[in-house]
């Protein structure tokens, strides 16, 4: 069970799917029960996998993993390309697989009502989670990358077919932009294949001998071989694991990614250059101004359970890439790249909030939101200290709850009206009372209100922020801004959807605008007491991530440190 | 020296015409099937699709399974080489050969698939694809291509209505143009190196004598040839009508055999017009086709974005990949090979699955306009969901073997580019990179209208499933196993050659 459980999380779901496919059509009402349990199976892994993680948090690096041959190719002149099944769990990832099973859970009960073609959704519902889960689970790049396409497609037509008026111009939209960035992380994948090699495979392909029983000797070992030149080019194995990557020493000396490699393109050094595509790629993704403007289309076009999904889990895929892949593989150039990354953080929390301020829809209010607080997760990632990266990945997490939880807010209008105008209403709190607190609190734990988890990212970001030697001291103040303006546009929403006397555009809305139902209570309230619970008590997540965290900053320190030695050999 | 008899020169022919048994069955069964012709004194017939089916399965059981292998790889003095690439184009030549002719016994009511004339027009096709494949001497390669094209003329005219004589005429005159050009050049390159054959040492020696100026002019009528027969631009120009007018099984057997073996043809040329041998030209070759190579993607993809109707989208498509194995035979001199030959392989696939899916959505709507296949993915899932992978393989995502040929060929580019520091070469990539994009952009043109509009009008006709609906599956499900499984594909084109 253990040992295999992260490959249930994948398959699953996966397995669900086809199950769905498969269903008779005169029995598509249970393409719902099928997926609730499929993800409930998933959430009840999940949290086994919490317990597990935390008696194995002391081992180095990963708690849990699992390892495959899964192909090589022998292609001549370009070497051996391999590639492993290989998906694993540290304390980067830990928090995002558990938000994943839970996000992915609500998302089925928020797709409850779903009528239309039941089967269609249900399968691409569950296919986006088993790659949504493997993308989180990959430690080999080709693999990750795999995962991280395949999102795209199963995403494409829940929004292009479930969606609402101009569903076809989002989708196709959110199609290409994403596409675009993936291709750019293709280019750098391209690079490392032809750069790097894996010790340990190679030594394995050529026969150099075990003498210890030791991974990391013996991956010396062969390293220095092949710099020595007893192992021949085309002998090396290129295989693309994440976590032998970061080692500068599997880079090869007169290859492309080499550090001494000092060919420059339009004035950027080859290595910055790729980690600008991969910043680029997963920029978009996160989003990061001024890549973000698929974003708030999509929202508003896709159905509420979507924009959950959407905001709740696909969102932190690409501060996740970030810290997993660009940061440790590229340490020289993120370090001197880390004041842009900085910068564009900080221009997507103001930009994002001003945005907001202005808009007239309540989903695309709560699209900008994310924009701003997306904003806080690169400027967390770009102080590279213990407080900026643990509070980046808790911004994720609690982002991951109280993202959601207003999306399914703006859906329960939603619902009801088929009108998510905020000038269109005011003073329901006299005709929906229960959902007017929820939504309050909602707001208050988005703008990061002191005890809610937001206010502990945004905290943690913002210390490292100002204590970091990459980061101007100005821009954690120009931050700040940032969430005054968040203040500003959730309280201003407030008053003006919320309180004082009852006007509605049309007045055939008054009976429609009933309160909270049993099922909209399910939905919301765990994912209110999870941000509470989240504020009060950080140790809980903190004690996940602290050790994948330092692990990290202390890699990409060495690693960094290692680069400029040679370098300068 | 002793002086080489007649009797010599035979005997070595002799002894070397069992390397030739392939191209021999083929020639064999075009032969019977003229034969069945005659007996059945011209009348249509179903049996000559089974003749020239049988004919090419012994061919290629032959090839696969019981080939010989010559003691040198240059055979018929210099004329025809036996080598790994020559095989790969025979294999993958009859592949597609077999592909059409099951897929053209299949096609009900149309005229062709009864007419013997169609399988021996066929049946010549392949034989030129095969021996232009096998071949660097330029005359042998003057011979395939005309055998190719004389053959393509004929059958572009099948249908004998207007607009095929329009197309047909188009493309003899574009054909007559680009081999009267390419014989001119090689009666000068005769005239001064006295040999055709690239791999002789006086040839080059000979031709690097000549001012630079001159040696770009004859490698242009060279360049022009190949591009004509790929489909390159700027001498793409006859393909689309070709195209929409040949029939069907035949556009899915031009959009890949013979832009195989033209490509194989610039890759052994790669080969040999190395920097050591042509010092001048060498820089040239290294500009002139990455130039050709991103015209190609880029009319291809762009000209794609606009078009209506299936058939025409496939066509620019089909020049886009024309791009893509241009590149993949160009990268192969210099990093690997087996780039060129997945990509061959699976261009293979995807083309025959889309073309197959396009005509049985044809059938079924009665148009192969994109914008009348509205709402059809409902009546239809099966078939639409197949199109759907097929597409995003001609896009090259994951997870399909589309994914696995781009990435790889562009890694062969990427190599040559840091072994070279060519920007032609890097260019060429990067635009093959992102024109992924656009690709994307008009291959979902087709599941989006299948999917995501609605009709409520549906002339439903459907029909009982046919082998050919087999024929596609499968070649889908190849497209996903060479994704997870890309080394056994690997695996098996190794173990032919």
């Amino acid at each position: 069970m253990e040992d295999k459980l992260l490959s249930y999380l994948i398959f699953i779901p996966l397995i669900a799917a086809a199950l769905v496919v498969f269903l008779p059509s005169k029995q598509a009402q249970f393409a719902r029960w099928v997926a609730l349990v499929a993800t409930s199976l998933n959430l009840w892994l999940g949290a086994g996998l919490y317990f597990l993680f935390q008696g194995a948090e002391d081992t180095d690096g990963l708690a849990l993993f699992e390892k495959q041959a899964w192909f090589t190719l022998d292609l001549g002149g370009l070497g051996q390309w391999s590639a492993d099944y290989f998906v694993g769990v540290d304390g980067i990832s830990i928090t995002m697989v558990l938000l994943s099973v839970l996000i992915m859970w609500v998302g089925v009960i928020a797709s409850w009502k779903v009528q239309t073609k039941t089967r269609g959704y249900f399968a691409l519902y569950l296919l986006l989670t088993s790659s949504v889960l493997g993308s989180f689970l990959a430690l080999d790049l080709l693999l990750f990358y795999l995962f991280f396409e395949f999102m795209l497609l199963p995403m494409y037509f829940l929004i292009g077919i479930w969606g609402g008026k101009r569903r076809e111009y989002a989708s196709i939209k959110f199609f290409l932009y994403t596409l675009v960035g993936s291709l750019f992380i293709l280019a750098v994948i391209i690079g490392l294949y032809a750069s790097t090699y894996h010790p340990e495979a190679t030594g394995e392909y050529v026969g150099v001998e075990r003498t210890t029983d030791d991974a990391l000797s013996y991956a010396r070992s062969v390293q220095e071989d092949v710099e020595t030149g007893m192992i021949a080019q085309d002998q090396l194995v290129r295989k693309l694991d994440l976590t032998q990557l970061p080692d500068p020493r599997n880079t090869l000396v007169d290859s492309v990614l080499s550090i001494t490699n000092h060919a420059h393109w339009l004035g950027w050094s080859l290595r910055g250059l790729a980690f600008l595509l991969l910043l680029i790629g997963f920029g978009i993704k996160l989003p990061m101004v001024p890549l973000h403007t698929w974003l708030p289309d999509a929202h508003v076009e896709a159905s509420t359970p979507i924009s959950v999904v959407l905001a709740g889990v696909l969102l932190k895929i690409g501060g996740y890439g970030l810290l997993r892949i660009a940061y440790p593989i590229f340490p020289d150039a993120a370090v001197s790249f880390s004041t842009w990354v900085a910068g564009f953080g900080v221009l997507s929390i103001v930009y994002g909030a001003y945005t907001a301020l202005a808009q007239t829809d309540l989903k695309k209010l709560i699209a900008y939101s994310s924009v701003s607080h997306m904003g806080f997760v690169l400027l967390g990632i770009a102080a590279l200290n213990t407080e900026g990266v643990s509070g980046a990945i808790y911004q994720m997490f609690s982002h991951g709850f109280i993202s959601p939880l207003l999306f399914l807010l703006a859906g329960v209008l939603y619902d009801r009206t088929h009108n998510r105008n905020i000038a269109d209403y005011r003073g329901l709190g006299q005709v929906m009372p229960k959902y007017t607190a929820v939504i309050g609190v909602a707001f208050f734990a988005s703008l990061g209100l002191p005890g809610f988890s937001g206010f502990i990212a945004e905290l943690f970001v913002l210390i490292g922020a100002f204590s970091s030697e990459f980061v101007p001291t100005w821009m954690p103040f120009v931050a700040l801004l940032g969430i005054v303006l968040g203040a500003g546009y959730y309280l201003w929403t407030l008053q003006r959807m919320f309180f004082g006397p009852l006007q509605l555009r049309q007045s055939s809305w008054r009976e429609s605008l009933t309160d909270l139902t049993p099922r909209e209570y399910l939905l919301t309230l765990p994912l209110v007491i999870a941000a509470l619970l989240f504020g009060l008590f950080p140790q809980w997540v903190l004690n996940l991530t602290n050790g994948g965290v330092s692990r990290l900053i202390e890699g990409v320190t060495n690693n960094q440190a290692l680069l400029q030695l040679l370098e300068n050999l | 020296m002793r002086e080489v008899t007649i009797t010599d020169r035979l005997s070595s022919i002799s002894e070397q015409l069992p390397y030739l048994l392939p191209e021999g069955l083929v020639a064999i069964t075009l032969l019977a099937v003229v034969l069945a012709n005659v007996i059945l004194k011209g009348k249509d017939h179903r049996v000559y699709g089974w003749i020239t089916l049988v004919g090419l399965l012994i061919a290629i059981g032959y090839l696969c399974f019981f080939s010989l292998t010559p003691p040198s790889s240059t055979l018929f003095f210099g004329l025809i080489q036996w080598d790994q690439h020559s095989q790969y184009v025979k294999v993958i030549a009859l592949l597609g050969t077999i592909l059409t002719t099951l897929w053209s016994l299949s096609a009900s009511n149309e005229k062709f698939r009864s007419k013997g004339e169609y399988y021996v027009l066929v049946l010549g096709l392949l034989l030129g694809a095969m021996f232009l494949g096998a071949s660097s001497h330029l005359l042998m390669v003057y011979l395939a291509l005309e055998t190719l094209s004389l053959s393509g003329y004929l059958a572009t005219h099948l249908k004998e209505d207007k607009r095929s004589a329009e197309s047909s005429m188009k493309y003899l005159l574009f054909g007559a143009v680009s081999s009267g050009v390419l014989l001119y050049s090689l009666s000068w390159v005769y005239g001064v190196t006295g040999t055709l054959n690239p791999l002789s040492p006086t040839f080059w020696s000979q031709l690097n004598g000549l001012p630079l100026l001159a040696q770009i002019v004859l490698g242009l009528g060279v360049t022009f040839a190949i591009a004509f027969k790929i489909s390159a631009a700027p001498a793409h120009l006859w393909a689309p009508d070709v195209y929409e007018t040949a029939p069907l099984p035949l556009v899915a057997f031009f959009s890949v055999v013979p832009k195989i073996a033209a490509a194989t043809l610039l890759l052994r040329l790669g080969l040999v017009v190395s920097p050591e041998t042509a010092p001048g030209l060498n820089s040239y070759w290294g500009t002139l086709w990455p130039a050709i190579i991103v015209a190609t993607l880029l009319v291809g993809n762009l000209a794609a974005l606009l078009q209506g109707k299936a058939m025409r989208l496939m066509t620019y498509s089909s020049i886009a990949h024309s791009g893509f194995l241009l590149l993949a035979a160009l990268a192969a001199p210099w990093a690997s090979v087996d780039a060129f030959r997945i990509y061959g392989l699976v261009y293979l696939i995807m083309n025959f699955a889309a073309f197959g899916l396009i005509q049985q959505l044809h059938q079924h709507t009665g148009t192969d306009r994109i914008s009348q296949w509205k709402g059809w993915g409902q009546q239809l899932p099966y078939p639409a969901i197949l199109l759907l992978v097929v597409m995003i393989a001609l896009v090259g995502l994951p997870p399909t073997a589309g994914f696995i040929a781009k990435l790889i060929t562009l890694s062969a580019v990427f190599d040559v580019y840091s072994h070279t520091e060519s920007v032609w070469m890097a260019w060429a990539g990067g635009i093959g990179l992102f024109s992924t994009v656009v690709a994307l952009f008009y291959y979902l043109k087709i599941p989006y209208f299948l999917f995501f509009k609605k009709n409520e009008i549906f002339a439903t006709n459907h029909s009982r499933i046919s082998y050919r609906e087999v024929l596609v599956s499968v070649l889908t499900l190849l497209l996903l196993i060479g994704f997870f499984r890309s080394d056994l594909m690997l695996e098996a084109l190794n173990r032919l050659f």
